[in-house]
Order: structure tokens, then C-alpha cells, then sequence
């Protein structure tokens, strides 16, 4: 079974067994390098929002400063159908962490913005958040609404960039 | 001494002149429009100003003499009037006067428009700085400083002693015995002295305008700061996951992309304060502007190394938090929850955008520390 055949199939299972932000369903799917895991809040016949999207990978304990550049420039290349173009931001080489986010940020209505942040951390692996800002109030975390082949692609990604 | 006339229209124009720059102070404080003008003394402020009504003269006897082949009776006519092709623009012009403040003035009109108290120095002030003040007379010195009215007196009684002086034809020689020579004494004044440490995040997440915004907010300070001490040190620390101590200009136009170690740049400040500003002696003030986003295992370290060394050894630590395009981030909210209200020396200030500069200028300095 592929692995974008495995993503369609846990998340249909989600959808009968039903998930909402309350209490969102896991979906843990092996591939080559790691596994992916996702909080799904709610699930469509085609696509889906989650809260979180993590790579997880025994590689990542190894993970270097040049490592982490190269999964920097691995994932802006590729991450090109979430619709906002990805950078590294920052890399902190003491703690090992690649902070990359949309630059810029996604503008929306009342002057609020939205944006990703994908993280690459040693010993833990890549995470995609996506947060909202409104004005003067703190950023939070939201859903992000990607569809089931995003999903797919992004775990296929992630599972690359990882073994950079 | 009486005024002139045009002394007086002068005066009169510098007050109105003076009158608009303080009616306009937001405007200035928020932009910064005179940033990139100060002087060593004086900063040049543009003001906006509306030009003398003139008269424009029109086409009534403009007509000159003909030329050409013309019949004999034939009248001398004006020619066809060329309208030209373009349109009158509709906006009003430009026009701008710059006026030269002494940062002095700046510095009293803020204080006047923000209400800003008058800074108490803290302890007594120890830092003596040398003054020279001419206040004697010597048999010795350089001819630029020889004292003609002395020399002359010497030379008149000298004259007198030795009877070579004439009533009747009254006639002063001084020879080179009889010249005095102004000189100086060493005066030790004693001097309030401040250091202001200012520390930036320049890391990734850190854009231009923020900056900007930093630069614009740091000149005000300095300008007020500047009149309240007589001795004034700047100190400039920037930092990403490290930090290091860089010139005015470095710290304004530098970029890393580490990630954001604000433990860093405390741990710089506190040693530069234990070695070059002992704390009796001067008055120290902290100003931190940072976008708050702070990698999360630092925040502890940050808070214990601000509380054992820094807050105990300054006036005042200021910082500010400017949001970025990505929101504000943690740390303003940590530093809230770990110090509250106890914390006197401890000033916090969101700076969202550049209208935010006034009032967060208000927040720092308003204390009198």
C-alpha cells in the first residue's frame, strides 16, 4: 500500500469515527525514513483540517547545523502548493532548531495574518504549524485546511527532506 | 540693550517657528523625519510652509514689433496666442523650510509635550571631570596668552618706581620683565554621570521597520537622556542565539538569521557593567527592544540573569517590544508574570507600530529614574 493510499484510508476511518476539535483523531502513518502524525479535527471526502503535522525521525538525533540548512533549502523548494512561499527565518545551532514561516505572511480581513511555521528540531524532527495573529492580540495556533493530497505530499516531503 | 526691528521680527518668526514644531511633536516622534539630519548640536526639522501670494501677469500688452513683409497701411496686429499643450496641475506644491533646534530645545519640548519629570541621579555624584578655568597670573607663558592690561600695569609701575615715567609726556615701555601671561588652574567639577546599554534582537524574525522603529525611539531617548546627565555614555549590544558588543551604526543595520537567545545579550551587559561601570558611580539604564520571540528554554536563564545582576545595578530597564509581521511573541508576557507590578525598575512597552513610539517614550521616561 502506498503511502498516500495509507493517509486516505486513516483518514477515512477518522471521518467515521469522528473527530472534532475537542477531541481531534490521530493519524500515524509509517514512511521510508520516519512516521508522520497529524491531529485531525474534522475530515472531508476531500480534505481535511489538522492542527499539526509532524515528521518524526530517528535520523533527527543526528542532525547538524549543515544538516539542518540543507532541509531548510530541501523544503523551500518543495513546499511550493501550500500557496505561500516557505524560508528558514532562523537557525539557533546551539539547540539545533531551523525555524522557517510564509514570508510574508498571509494578509486577511480586519488586518489579521496568518502564516506557517515549520520547524526542524534535532531529536524530535520537522513539525507544520499554521498561527493567526489578530491586532493587538497574541498570535494562536490554528487548524490548517489542507486537502488530502497535500497531506500526501507533504508527507512524502518531509520524509525526503529528513534524510538530506 | 534695545531690540532692533529685525531682532524683533526674528524672535518673533523663531516662536512660531518653535510653536509649529511643538504642535507637530507626535509627527516628529512617530516618523522620525529628522533623523538623518542631526548634527553634532543641532538637528534640521522640516517644516511644511505655504508660499507669498504673487501676481502673475497676463497677456495684455505683450505684443513686441512685427517682422516681415507687410503691405503699405496694412495694421500691426497681435500674433495667434499659443496655448501650449499641457494642463494645470491640481495639488498644491511642496514647499519646505528647515529649521535648525539644538537638541537641547528637542529635548525641552518633549519633555514639556510628554510631561516628563526631571531625573533624580541616583547617589551622589563621584565622576570628577577636569575643568580648566584661567584664573591666575604668571611671569611665564605662550604670547597668546599674555594679559596686555597687566602687562602694561606692571610695566606703568615699574616706570613709577624707577622714576622714568613723565606726567607730562606720559609714555609706557613694557620690556620683557614686565609681561604677565594668563594661566590656569585644574578644577576637579563633580559630574552625574549615566551609561544608557541598549541591546537589540537582530535575529531572522527581526525585519527593517522594526528596526526602524528601534532607531527612531532610541534617538528620543538619547535627546532627553542627553539633557537630564552631563556625562552620557551609549553602549550598544546586539544578539541572535549570541551576542557581542558592536558601534551605533553596526547595530542598526545588521541582520543575522540565528535564532533568538536573549540570555545572550544580558549576559554581555552584565559583564560590561561589572567592568567599565561601577554601579555607585553612575547611573545606569537598560533598553531592550526585542519582537518577544524568544526560543522557550531561554526564558529562564533570561529571567534569573535580569533579576541577579542587571535589575539590581540600574536606574531604570526599559523594553520594548516591537511586533513584527508574525505578532508579538512570549517574552513581554513572561517578564509581566514573573515581575508584575513589584518591580519598579522594570518598564514594559508593546510597540506595534510606529504610532506606538510616543506613547511607549512616555512609559519608559516617565518615571523621573
Amino acid at each position: 500500500m502506498s503511502h498516500a493510499t495509507e493517509i486516505n484510508h486513516q483518514l477515512d476511518l477518522l471521518r467515521s469515527s469522528g473527530c472534532s476539535a475537542i477531541s481531534p483523531g490521530v493519524m500515524h502513518v509509517a514512511m521510508h525514513y520516519g512516521d508522520v502524525e497529524s491531529h485531525v479535527v474534522a475530515v472531508e471526502q476531500l480534505a481535511c483540517q489538522v492542527l499539526h503535522f509532524t515528521h518524526l525521525s530517528v535520523r533527527a538525533a543526528t542532525w547538524n547545523k549543515d544538516q539542518l540548512k540543507n532541509i531548510g533549502e530541501e523544503l523551500t523548494s518543495r513546499l511550493t502548493y501550500l500557496l505561500e512561499p516557505i524560508h528558514p527565518q532562523e537557525l539557533d545551532s546551539q539547540a539545533m532548531v531551523l525555524q522557517m514561516r510564509s514570508v510574508p505572511p498571509k494578509a486577511g480581513q480586519d488586518d489579521r495574518r496568518s502564516y506557517y511555521e515549520l520547524t526542524a528540531r534535532r531529536d524530535r524532527g520537522i513539525s507544520l504549524l499554521r498561527y493567526e495573529k489578530q491586532v493587538g492580540q497574541m498570535r494562536q495556533a490554528i487548524p490548517m485546511s489542507l486537502t488530502r493530497e497535500v497531506i500526501a505530499r507533504l508527507a512524502d516531503d518531509f520524509d525526503a527532506a529528513a534524510n538530506v | 540693550m534695545q531690540l532692533t526691528k529685525i531682532q524683533r521680527d526674528e524672535s518673533r518668526f523663531n516662536e512660531i517657528v518653535r510653536g509649529r514644531i511643538r504642535k507637530d511633536l507626535r509627527k516628529y516622534v512617530t516618523h522620525g523625519e529628522m533623523m538623518g539630519r542631526k548634527g553634532r548640536d543641532l538637528v534640521s526639522i522640516p517644516l511644511p510652509q505655504l508660499d507669498v501670494p504673487h501676481f502673475h501677469y497676463g497677456d495684455n500688452g505683450s505684443g513686441g514689433v512685427g517682422q516681415g513683409d507687410g503691405e503699405i497701411g496694412q495694421p500691426v496686429g497681435k500674433g495667434d496666442s499659443d496655448s501650449g499643450t499641457g494642463s494645470a496641475g491640481s495639488d498644491p506644491g511642496a514647499h519646505v523650510l528647515e529649521v535648525e533646534v539644538t537638541l537641547e530645545e528637542l529635548a525641552a519640548m518633549l519633555g514639556d509635550e510628554l510631561e516628563l519629570p526631571r531625573i533624580q541621579p541616583k547617589g551622589q555624584a563621584t565622576i570628577a571631570e577636569e575643568k580648566t578655568r584661567y584664573d591666575s597670573i604668571r611671569r611665564t607663558g605662550p604670547e597668546s596668552l599674555r594679559h596686555f592690561k597687566r602687562t602694561y600695569v606692571q610695566a606703568l609701575r615699574r616706570q613709577i618706581a624707577t622714576g622714568s615715567y613723565d606726567v607730562i609726556k606720559p609714555k609706557v615701555v613694557p620690556i620683557s620683565e614686565d609681561r604677565r601671561y594668563r594661566s590656569w588652574t585644574s578644577v576637579p567639577l563633580p559630574q552625574a554621570n549615566a551609561v544608557i546599554v541598549y541591546m537589540m534582537d537582530v535575529s531572522g524574525s527581526m525585519t527593517d521597520e522594526q528596526k526602524e522603529i528601534v532607531r527612531t525611539e532610541s534617538f528620543w531617548i538619547d535627546t532627553w537622556l542627553q539633557s537630564q546627565y552631563d556625562g552620557l555614555e551609549r553602549r550598544y549590544i546586539i544578539h541572535d542565539a549570541a551576542a557581542r558588543e558592536v558601534d551605533e551604526h553596526t547595530f542598526y543595520h545588521t541582520r543575522e538569521s540565528g535564532g533568538t537567545r536573549i540570555s545572550s545579550a544580558y549576559n554581555v551587559a552584565a559583564n560590561l557593567v561589572r567592568e567599565s561601570f561601577p554601579v555607585s558611580e553612575w547611573n545606569i539604564y537598560f533598553f531592550q527592544f526585542s519582537d518577544g520571540d524568544n526560543w522557550g528554554e531561554d526564558n529562564e536563564q533570561s529571567l534569573r540573569i535580569l533579576r541577579e545582576h542587571l535589575l539590581p545595578s540600574c536606574n531604570l530597564f526599559c523594553y520594548g517590544q516591537v511586533e513584527s509581521p508574525y505578532g508579538s511573541g512570549e517574552f513581554l508576557r513572561c517578564l509581566d508574570e514573573a515581575f508584575g507590578d513589584d518591580e519598579e525598575r522594570l518598564i514594559l512597552s508593546e510597540i506595534r507600530d510606529r504610532d506606538a513610539i510616543y506613547d511607549s517614550i512616555r512609559r519608559f521616561l516617565g518615571t523621573g529614574k
